[in-house]
């Protein structure tokens, strides 16, 4: 089988390409593609924001504005990098305090999260605790470290995202977990 | 997950990557928010396709060539497709039996919607839930339903008010969303009115509620500070070391009647009955309530009740669901802890309610509308929502209702319009797609400064319709690629298509091709070819078909070959593109099977990696000077655990489709609704104490349809009870939690 676009072993399925083309007019592939990738997104913006309703809107504009930009997306590198794109200026824009450029209505109807358990407590509070030691090192280093573990981005779909070559992301993310460690408390913070 | 950190040698490194990895993968959106979202997603691509029908011609034939790559190399793309039902044509859609019944039409409220391009009258129907029977009804059209690209159409309205509740079978069911409903019984007969009950005003603040609260618990202590929420909002708790009571923020609270006591065993539910009976009397608690049997997603000491308001009624809340308390019991049958939102309300006053007869009239409605709130759950996750309910209107005097439901996101109603401006449109490019001049354009707009286009204006076209631009353009000696694709029929017959890649004047073409002979194409799939053809037809979704007068086969024994050689990425002439240097040192320009040069991105692994194309290299094919590979196919020649990629040509041979009818037709399950009951409605229990939003702090009857889906998904529907009288033709406001 041989491939055009993403051939790189660790690229996502080539089904993704077609998918996206067919998410330009097709509402299902488009919901496909997004209950594909939704929790990476989420995940991303849970460990930069650290708490559930930045990062349901932040969800929300970013497949908003993938809805608006997915006839841009032209089939070449993969589907999961261009989407972290997304996420990641849509993040920037947020901390920025500009206003959200979507309307937000996608936020409505859903309900309180009932009583957390003693776990998901706990959860929360590492997502925390992650949340503010990205904001103690520094933003090239977090993000990296936020688009790896919590996009569950490849090294190179990393330095897709950050224009960058794939060494320079492979430094990143070891620098940013050294820095982790040496000047956060969050190796102390996060128990497993 | 991939090693991201292979040549990372510390081990407190790699233990800190671990435990982040970890976290991420227990990292989990809640399941409603995503379903919400993506119906929210859904219902703005449908719009947006809709309006955005007159870009798609273009975006279809600039995405085709990232596509038609993808199409050769892999035929698991194909499967996705067939899970993806493919459009239907008009025709098709227009011969389904109309379901509805005969509504009369004649006193029934309209909309206006100004047709677009590639609408149908049975897309435009079923957009709007209605038949187009009734859609050619009200605008007077006659057979066969056609229309004109900017007409404004007339869509009626079905009014929950005014629709008459009709079965359409003998089976008794009733038309509802392409599918049927059942009611498991008749619907209720209620006396004409309810209560409406408000939260108390001036609740004490947290730091009181706790020490009231803690009082009766009989726990004596002060109130320290819990450490603040995420929002930086500060709860409480008091404790006298066996005892302990939390009170939250948002006025969750939690009793601990012992917080030393061992946890172990638990009891049956009927032992629990009692217990909590007991429980609630011991501490004053006077309300009735049902035990809930299980509560999903609780352990087994646990056991949910659900308060029941003076006269007996749940009330419901956010995701429809109940408001509850919980308990924790163990073995010993010791209440471990006790939990619930701090909820004091008292009866407002006695209001007139709609029947349930008229409820079940909103229910039926498929026009989206306000006053309605609805639910699935099973075993796909949660979805529905709606657009909520109005406004109250309780000491006010009745507000008029306009005679059009009030939808707001549906604001097709744009006078005169025909076009949606798009990022990147300019009125030289608009004007030039449907082949007017500026100046048409401008006048047609009473617009003079060409600065004044905004993303999402509307425009208006004049002369536009639904003449597609690229009809009767002429192609002379046109150098292209010749696809072949067979489409075979399980029982054994097949077609043969061809269609013709090219690019002229900076315009992409994909067109299928018709004509004398063209089966003599059949063995140069993805070969170059030489047409004379002129632009005949285009169907409704910008597909183009060429009328063939001529062709030629300049390069009869030309090969799809695989190339071994290195990418770099250069500028040439301002543009990126790649070159590739083959082990035998000859560069050559790669690019899309049209010809154009990969401008974004397609470089396989790092630059300067061994790279296998497989591609063409056509003899008089340059671009800048380079000789142009048009590629099919690549690959790393070396994969990732460092064997030897065999790469072979298949890009020449046609491409197989098989038209295996799609069995997995997708029907609506149909419905059952077994309950209908009056109950109320709290907008959200956190946000109770915003004195902000009145709404908020009123618990209001809703008519409440509960039943299940035939494939065991559970659906529940609240309908706002209160007479329109009561109510105001607004939103009410709603605030999502945090």
């Amino acid at each position: 089988m041989t491939t055009l676009m993403a051939i790189q072993p660790e690229s996502p399925p080539m089904d993704e390409i077609q998918l996206a083309r067919e998410a330009v007019s097709n509402t299902d592939a488009f919901a496909e593609l997004y209950r594909r990738h939704v929790l990476r997104v989420f995940r991303y913006h849970m460990a930069h924001t650290g708490n559930v309703k930045d990062s349901e809107d932040l969800t929300s504009q970013t497949f908003m504005a993938a809805l608006e930009g997915i006839k841009s997306f032209r089939g070449s590198g993969s589907f999961a990098a261009w989407i972290m794109g997304i996420a990641s200026k849509k993040r920037l824009m947020f901390f920025r305090g500009s206003k959200p450029d979507v309307t937000l209505d996608a936020a409505l109807h859903y309900p309180s999260p009932s009583l957390p358990t003693d776990k998901a407590a706990n959860q929360r509070l590492q997502l925390e605790s992650i949340a503010r030691a990205f904001r103690q090192i520094a933003p090239d280093r977090a993000e990296a470290l936020g688009l790896s573990f919590f996009g569950g981005l490849s090294n190179l779909e990393v330095s897709r995202v950050l224009n960058k070559t794939e060494a320079a992301v492979k430094m990143l993310i070891s620098r940013g977990l050294q820095d982790l460690r040496e000047r956060t408390s969050l190796a102390l913070e996060v128990e497993l | 997950m991939n090693e991201k950190f292979t040549n990372n040698i510390n081990q407190e490194d790699t233990e800190l990557a671990h435990k982040l990895q970890t976290v991420a993968e227990q990292t989990n959106a809640n399941a409603h928010f995503m379903a919400e979202l993506e119906n929210k997603l859904k219902e703005t691509h449908q719009l947006k396709a809709k309006r955005f029908m007159p870009r798609f011609e273009k975006i279809t034939l600039a995405l085709g060539w990232a596509a038609l790559v993808v199409v050769f190399g892999l035929a698991l793309s194909w499967s996705i497709r067939n899970l993806i039902p493919n459009p239907q044509p008009a025709a098709n859609i227009t011969s389904i039996p109309e379901l509805a019944s005969p509504t009369p039409i004649s006193n029934t409220a309209t909309i206006d919607y100004i047709v677009q391009a590639n609408d149908t009258c049975a897309s435009i129907a079923d957009h709007f839930g209605v038949t187009v029977n009734e859609v050619m009804a009200v605008n007077k059209l006659t057979e066969p339903c056609t229309l004109l690209l900017g007409t404004v159409l007339k869509i009626p309205v079905k009014s929950a008010i005014t629709q008459p509740v009709m079965p359409v079978s003998a089976d008794g069911s009733y038309a509802w969303r392409n599918t049927k409903l059942f009611l498991a019984q008749p619907l209720p007969q209620i006396a004409p009115d309810s209560k409406v009950y408000a939260l108390k005003p001036s609740q004490p603040g947290i730091q009181d509620a706790v020490l009231t609260l803690a009082q009766r618990f009989g726990i004596q202590g002060a109130a320290q500070e819990l450490p603040p929420d995420f929002a930086n909002n500060i709860g409480y708790f008091v404790t006298n070391g066996t005892q302990k009571l939390e009170v939250q923020a948002n006025r969750h609270f939690i009793f601990y009647p012992n917080v030393t006591a061992p946890a172990v065993g638990t009891v049956s539910i009927e032992q629990a009955q009692t217990i909590i009976a007991d429980f609630l009397k011991k501490y004053g608690f006077d309300f009735a309530y049902h035990l809930v049997e299980s509560a999903p997603g609780s352990s087994a000491m646990q056991y949910t009740i659900i308060p029941l308001t003076p006269d007996g009624a749940e009330i419901r809340s956010d995701y429809l669901m109940p408001i509850t308390y919980e308990f924790t019991i163990d073995g010993a049958g010791q209440v471990l802890a006790f939990s619930g939102f701090l909820l004091d309300y008292e009866a407002l006053g006695t209001y007139q309610v709609i029947t349930a007869e008229n409820a079940f009239q909103s229910v039926l409605a498929n026009v989206p509308q306000l006053g309605r709130m609805e639910s699935v759950r099973g075993n796909g996750g949660g979805g529905g929502g709606g657009p909520g309910f109005y406004k109250l209107n309780l000491s006010g005097t009745p507000v008029p209702f306009p005679t059009t439901t009030p939808f707001p996101t549906l604001n097709t109603n744009v006078s005169g319009s025909n076009y949606i401006v798009q990022a990147g449109d300019t009125f030289a490019s608009i004007a030039q797609t449907y082949g007017i001049t500026v100046d048409e354009l401008m006048n047609a707009n009473n617009t003079t400064n060409p600065g004044t286009l905004m993303v999402g204006q509307p425009l208006i076209i004049p002369g536009a319709q639904a003449q597609n631009p690229y009809l009767g353009r002429v192609f002379e000696n046109q150098r292209g690629i010749v696809m072949v694709n067979i489409y075979r029929k399980s029982d054994g017959s097949q077609r043969t298509e061809y269609a013709f890649i090219t690019a002229k004047d900076g315009e992409n073409y994909n067109l299928k091709l018709a004509g004398d002979g063209l089966q003599e194409l059949e063995k140069y799939n993805n070969r170059p070819i030489n047409i004379w053809a002129a632009i005949e037809s285009t169907d409704q979704f910008g597909n183009m078909t060429a009328q063939v007068s001529r062709f030629e086969i300049p390069f009869p024994d030309l090969k799809i070959q695989i190339f071994r050689g290195s990418q770099h990425t250069a500028q040439i002439n301002g543009q990126t593109a790649i070159l590739f240097t083959t082990v035998d040192g000859t560069t050559y320009i790669q690019a899309l099977p049209n010809g154009d040069p990969f401008i974004e991105n397609p470089l396989v692994g790092v630059e300067g990696d061994e790279v296998l194309l497989e591609a063409i290299n056509i003899p008089d094919d340059f671009n800048n000077g380079y000789p142009v590979l048009r590629t099919f196919g690549a690959s790393l020649a070396t994969s990732k655990n460092g064997q030897a990629v065999e790469m072979t040509v298949t890009a020449d041979q046609p491409y197989i489709i098989d038209e295996t009818p799609n069995t997995e037709v997708s029907v609506p399950p149909t419905l059952t609704i077994e309950k209908v009951e009056l109950t109320y409605y709290l907008p959200n229990p956190l946000y109770g104490r915003n004195d902000q939003n009145a709404d908020a702090q009123i618990i209001q009857p809703v008519w409440r349809f509960y039943g299940h889906y035939a494939t065991g998904d559970e659906f529940e529907i609240l309908v706002q009870a209160l007479k329109r009288e009561f109510l105001l033709p607004e939103l009410a406001p709603y605030e999502p939690p945090g």
